[in-house]
Formats: C-alpha cells, structure tokens, sequence
C-alpha cells in the first residue's frame, strides 16, 4: 500500500513537470482532433511522429503517444454521436443510443455524459493499474487458445442478447458478419478465401470500409427517403451539459461500465471491444426499463464509453508489463521505446520506475485535460447539427470515403465500401439490426483463430475446452446467457398457445 | 516478366533515361521529397528502420522523405506498387527476405518478380532469431530438445508469427536438418505468439532478437541457440544453433530497392548515401537497439547475387516444407 502511494507520488512528480504536462497536452489534444476526424486514426498519428519522438526524453514520448491512443478514444465518440460515424470499432454502441439523442436535441448531454463517464472510468483504471498490474498481467497470461475462444463465443452469445426486435434476425446477422469475417488469407495456411483473385481482398473485409458503409452511408440514403429534409436530426441544440438528474440516472451504469471495462481491457486483443460490448449488454439486463434503449437512453452512452475508455487505459497493463502491445498503435509505442533502448517487459517496472509510473500518472493528467479540453467543445460540435441536411450528407459520405481510402491506401476498399453499402441499406429497410454484424465480423475471425490453434496444439482433441477452467467458465456463462435468451422465448410461446 | 510495368511508368521510365544524359541531373538529384513504400502497417521492423534512416537522410539530401505504408497481402501490394511507380529513384521501397526472396516460391502466382523488377540499394539491417523454449520443458540445449523431441509420440508444437514467414521457415529448417517432427501453430505476430510460450501453451518458437531479448534476460523463457554462425554480442552465453548443427546460418533482412529501370547515376548516388548514413556509428547503435543488427553496405553487384542466391536458398527450404505454391 505505501510502496503504490510512494511510486504514484514518483509517478506525479515524473508527469507534472513543465514539460511532460505540455508533451501530455500535446497529445491528448491530437488524439481528440485525429478522433474527431474520419480517415486520421491513431496509428497513422504516432507513426508520423515517431521521429520525433527519438528526439525526446522517453518518458516525454510515451506520455504524448498515449495521449494520442486514449484521447482519440474521446474523440471517437464525438463522431459515433453526431453523425453516427463509430471511427473505431468499440464506438459501435455509443452510436446506438448517443446518435438517437442527438436526433431527439440532446447531443449535447450526450457529448457531456461521454467526456464524464470517461473521466471517471480512465480516473479508476489509472488506480487499477498502479494497484493490480502485476497480478492482473499474470492473469492475461493464463488466457491461452482455448481460453480465447471461449470467451469469444460467450461474447457472440452476447450480441444476441444485445440486439432489439427479432432473435431470428440477431442471430443471421451475427452469421452474416461471420462470414464477412472469413474473406481474407487463412491464418494457419496462407491461402486465399472468398477473395475472387482481387489482391485488395487478400487480408479480409477492412474494418472501417464495413463500418462507414453501414453505418455512415447506408444510413444517409435512409435519411435522403425521408421527405421531410432535416431528416430526422433535431434543429434545437438542447442543454449542452447532461442535468443532474442524467447523471444520477448514470451513476450505476458508469460504475458498471468501468468494471468491466478495466477488467476485460487487460486482455490483448479486443478486450476493449469486448467491454464496450458487454457494458451496453449488461445495462440493458439490468435496467427497469430496456425498451428505452437504442431509443436515446443516456446510459447506453454512459455505460459503454465508461467501458471502453477503462479498457482503454488498462490495455496499457499488458504492454507495461509483459511487451505485449493489445493494438496496432500500441505495437508503435514499444516500437519507438526500443529506440531508447528500453523494451517494455516483466523488466521495466523495477529498471524504469519512473518510466512506469510517470505514464501511469499521465494518464490521469490526460484524462483530466480532455474534460476540460472536452465539455466547452461539446457546445461548438452541437452547432454543427445545426447544419442543413443537404450539406451535411455529401460531406458525410466525403468523409467515409476519405477515411475509408487513408487506412490502406487501397482504392478497392472504397469499392468494398460501396457494396456493403447496398447491402447496409438493404438491412436498414428489413429491420435488421447491425450491432450483431459488427461483432460477429469482429469476433469471428479471432474465435475462428483460437479454436484452430487450441486444437492444433491439443492434436485435435476437443476436450481442451472443457479442461481448462477458465475456458469452462466462460462456456457456462455462454449457455446461461443463451438460456436467458431463450427463456422469455419460451415464455411468451406459452402466453400465446393460452391466449388462443 | 517484361510487360508487367505500366505504361505510364514505362514513359517516365524513358524520359528518367533521356534526362539522365546530362550529367548534372544526378547531382542535383533528388529535387523534390523521395518516398519509402513500406509493404506494412506501421510498427513493424522495416517501417521503423524506415523512420530511422529518415531521419538520417533527410539533412543529406536537403528534401523531404515520406514513408509510405502500403499493407496488405502480405507485402505484395506494397512491392507492386513499388515495381510500377515510375523509376526515377523518388519512389523507393523496404521490404524484408519474405517480400523479396521467399514469397516467390511460396505463392502459386506472384504479381511482381523479386529477382527482376527492382534493384537492390542496401541491406541496412538483418535480424537474428532466437530458439526459445517454455521454462517448464526439460530441455536445457539443442542436443537435448532434439533428443527429446526424437522421444515423443506425437509432434512438438512450435508457435510462429503466421505461415511463411521466417519464424516458420527457420523451424522448417530446423526440422528438416535434424530430422525431428514438429508442427506449426500460427499466431498473428511476434508478440502474441512469444506470449503463449512464456504461458506454456506452445513449449517452444524461433522469435527475433527484439521481442525475445528482453523476455530472455528476465528470464521468461529459455533460449536454446541463437539462429545465425556467430553469437550475438547481447546474448554471449547463448550458443549458435550452428555449434551443434553445422551449416544452420539464417537471418531475416531489411533490403532498400528501387523499381527496375532507374537511371545507372541516380542509383548509384542513393547507394553511395546510405552507405555513408550506415556507416555512422551512432545510427548503427540506434538501429542495434531496435533488437536489428546493422549491416555495412555491401557493392550494388554484391547485393544483386545476394538476392539471387537467398531466392535459390528458400526456394529449398520452402520445397522441402510442402509449402511451395501454397498461398
């Protein structure tokens, strides 16, 4: 206990200098405006300033790349809400419900409950790390193969549950998206699946070309059937910061969300997708009132973007302490940390204390400069609902090919973009609904990846799911959750038959 | 291939060689900013070689250096767009062994020709690999894991960073020169699949230096041999594989190219840059520290034959596999 509060001091007194603060500015700030902006991400941010982090103290350069990651995470949403562009792929359910505010006039609460809830979650996860890091990077090593996958499947199981309306149509999303997920080179062989000989398909469905078209451009054409012009998004701005009584409505679902978040971030490889996720899943199970939900419930933005922001943050748990970076951007930052000579590992915390810690204590720093970068924006970023429809759309739709075009420099995901597009427009018009697909395309690659290295290397014998009790675990909880699904089914079948 | 090359390329291609005629036009090369393709996202070994050389080059030539990522496919979109740019030498690439000489026996059909279509300029560094084995298994040497491996029913698993790259072609070589039988598990990187062996779900892999050496020195795993002829001056107690199986000398590389048809000068003058850039001690220890050892700039011939005799090398290795043709 007093061995963490003397490091966090160390920790501050690393961060808090002149110029770290202003290295920690300098990032957070970036990440917000590359998080606003459709088509600049983090990574093409940090790699571009790679240089000139060689120039720097590695302290100093670290503190301002995670500023980037996690201030672009911020800036995500703002995009998710207002125009219903989820940049990254754990902003998918803050669109849910924070674009239908914005709809309704109250993007600005919206925004507001986004920057909070996030405040308090990064607040927290900066706390979980400097307590737990160690023990917590232990259990993100006990996750093998078989563990992977059936945490995956539990969370396919989820998206089932997350869905409105009709389970039918859940569950042909999910395949859908499973099969979206399967085009692309075959992990274990290299060779060539559902690509139809086009070089540009060789890695798979890019992510982004899948989002914007379903979500960005399939959305527009729904809004351009709609005569009446405005199409659907509020004139008046509303409040711009939430009331109080948002945020007492909030609170639990913050806390919630958090939790999750700081415990499913630690994992490399989706775990902050995973929370946002689940957060959104559980919010809705535990609410008096679910059906407000994907109708503009303030704590179907509060919940997932406290999650993705915890996770966020403690994504750092396994780079810090095992070298093992959880994305692409986080793969730059031990790339540019190994040109100082320090590469992250079990190491670092006791070779580079002040390393370890004064980034940890940045974070908190940042988080605490992105609110108060944030809420005065909120207003400014409200106004631009104001603009008339007919001007926002082709800007929308020139945003999503930008951004779609700038991630490969491939000019067939924009054709890829277009045809999903169709096919977006298509499921908008039969009520299905796409959260599902998203994951699935998400989750589906990675489940199929795990089941065929957990059965390779258990010479293909499927017990290996069932033996390992952290892959029990999470097959049980798959199954309750599918019951659960199940049971109102089941219910309602039986109020029918009485009825009749 | 000779009709590969576009049209527009080919015209600039011309108009490169007519202005090369005068004699100043290398000299006042280049005259606007260069652009390194790198094959990959960004993060990887070669686009942060890329990063540091440009900040080397950038004084040298007075002009801006962009380092393009062109991703996908494994490198080849990247290398073909490299192979059409136009060669004038403002359009250069860094690939590694697998874009340049393992893919093209390893892929049934491969839209640009490793040996032809470029022009070697440097091999700025290479990397070598480590064998590494989970703590737990009982193997303290190579004799003792290939014994060990000869004891087991079933085949050793042995984790890589995906099919074909040279995590997977090193072991492949392994197998095939001390006729044990392993059996590969894919990961997606590096890292993800040095972190299961640390965990024991795999006993054992070939990771480069960069990832391995720290996870090495705090004693995560434990290294068997080191993958190329001589040890590393990180790793002295760490034997060559080489000392037990002789003639087992490998290493992944870093090769600069340009697309074939750049003018004799230009080329030359990019060569002679680099390899004065490569020769400041200061640069080789930050590229040393990257977990890549630099490598002095070998003649523009030399790097030619190089290619051509690794090409012929992996082809071997890619046979003796069964992976030939296969993605």
């Amino acid at each position: 206990m007093m061995d963490v509060l003397s490091n966090i001091s160390l920790g501050l007194g690393v961060a808090a200098t002149f110029q770290n603060l202003l290295y920690c500015l300098i990032g957070t700030f970036l990440g917000t405006v590359v998080g606003v902006l459709p088509g600049i991400g983090p990574v093409t941010t940090v790699a571009m300033l790679m240089p000139i982090s060689f120039t720097l103290e590695p302290v100093s350069a670290l503190i301002m790349m995670a500023g980037i990651y996690y201030g672009a995470q911020y800036g995500g949403s703002t995009t998710a809400i207002l125009i219903n562009i989820p940049g990254e792929a754990s902003s998918v359910v803050t669109s849910l419900d924070g674009h239908q505010m914005a709809r309704q006039g109250r993007a600005g609460p919206a925004l507001g409950m986004a920057a909070l809830g996030s405040f308090f979650a990064g607040t927290v996860a900066t706390f979980v790390i400097a307590f737990g890091a160690p023990p917590l990077a232990k259990l993100a090593l006990q996750f093998g193969p078989a563990e992977y996958f059936s945490l995956m499947l539990c969370g396919l199981v989820a998206a089932i549950v997350l869905a409105r309306g009709s389970i039918i149509k859940a569950i042909a999303m999910v395949v859908v998206g499973l099969i979206f997920g399967l085009a692309g080179s075959d992990v274990n062989s290299g060779i060539r699946r559902f690509t139809f000989g086009v070089q540009g398909l060789a890695d798979g469905i890019e992510f982004v070309a899948l989002s914007m078209a379903i979500y960005g451009v399939a959305e527009v054409i729904v809004n351009l059937e709609k005569k009446d012009g405005a199409a659907g998004i509020a004139g008046s701005i509303g409040k711009v910061l939430p009331s109080w009584a948002d945020i007492k409505l909030c609170i639990p679902s913050v806390l919630r969300g958090t939790a999750l978040g700081s415990v499913l971030g630690v994992l490399p490889g989706g775990g902050a997708l995973l929370a946002s996720f689940s957060a959104y899943t559980l919010e809705k199970k535990v609410a008096s009132e679910p059906r407000r939900f994907g109708q503009g419930d303030i704590r179907g933005v509060a919940a997932p973007e406290s999650a993705n922001n915890a996770g966020a943050q403690t994504s750092f748990i396994p780079m810090l302490t095992l070298g093992i970076p959880s994305n692409p951007t986080m793969a730059l930052m031990i790339g540019a940390l190994m040109v100082h000579g320090i590469t992250p590992g079990p190491r670092v915390m006791t070779d580079r204390p002040e390393l370890f810690w004064g980034v940890v204590a940045s974070m908190w720093l940042g988080n605490l400069m992105l609110v108060v970068l944030n809420l005065p924006m909120v207003g400014l970023w409200v106004r631009l609902l104001r603009m008339p429809y007919r001007m926002m759309f082709p800007a929308i739709i020139g945003f999503c090919c930008i951004g779609t075009y700038t991630i490969n420099s491939n000019v067939t995901d924009i054709a890829v973009m277009a045809a999903i597009t169709l096919f977006g427009y298509l499921c908008l018009k039969l009520d299905c609904e796409p959260a599902p697909l998203i994951l699935g395309y998400v989750l589906g690659p990675m489940m199929e990846e795990n089941l065929r290295r957990a059965l390779l290397i258990s010479r293909g014998d499927p017990t290996i799911f069932v033996s390992a009790p952290i892959s029990l675990g999470f097959l049980i909880a798959a199954a309750a959750l599918l019951l659960i699904v199940a049971a109102p089914a089941i219910r309602q079948r039986r109020e029918e038959v009485m009825v009749e | 291939m000779p009709f590969t090359l576009s049209r527009r390329a080919l015209c600039s291609g011309l108009a490169a060689s007519a202005l090369s005629t005068a004699p100043a036009f290398a000299e006042d090369f280049p005259t606007r900013p260069i652009t390194m393709i790198v094959p990959f996202t960004a993060g990887g070994a070669g686009d942060i070689l890329a990063r540091v050389l440009s900040q080397r080059l950038e004084p040298i030539w007075g002009k801006g250096f962009v380092v393009e990522n062109r991703p996908g496919a494994g490198g080849v979109i990247g290398a073909v767009a490299t192979a059409k740019a136009p060669a004038d030498g403002y359009t250069l690439m860094i690939a590694p062994s697998s874009t340049m000489a393992v893919n093209v026996s390893l892929y049934k059909t491969l839209p640009y020709n490793p040996a032809t279509d470029f022009i070697p300029l440097a091999i700025p560094a290479r990397t070598t690999f480590i064998l590494v084995v989970n703590n737990n298994l009982p193997v303290k040497s190579v004799s003792e894991l290939i014994a060990y491996a000869k004891a087991q029913k079933e085949p050793l698993a042995y984790a890589t960073a995906g099919p074909g790259v040279p995590h997977h072609l090193f072991a492949e070589l392994f197998k095939s020169m001390t006729g044990i039988n392993m059996q590969q598990v894919p990961y997606k990187g590096s890292l993800p699949a040095l972190q299961d062996v640390i965990a024991g779900h795999v006993p054992l892999m070939f990771v480069d230096l960069g990832p391995g050496a720290t996870q090495i020195k705090a004693g995560q795993v434990r290294p068997l041999g080191v993958s190329t002829a001589q040890r590393l001056k990180e790793l002295p107690d760490v034997p060559a594989i080489n000392e037990t199986l002789p003639g087992f000398d490998v290493a992944s590389w870093q090769m600069i190219s340009a697309p074939a048809g750049t003018p004799r000068a230009i080329v030359e003058k990019l060569h002679r840059d680099i390899a004065t850039i490569m020769r400041d001690p200061a640069l080789q220890e930050q590229i040393d520290k990257t977990g890549m050892s630099p490598v002095p700039s070998p003649s523009l011939d030399d790097l030619q034959a190089y290619v051509k005799s690794e090409i012929a090398r992996w082809t071997d290795v890619v046979r003796k596999a069964g992976i030939e043709g296969t993605m």
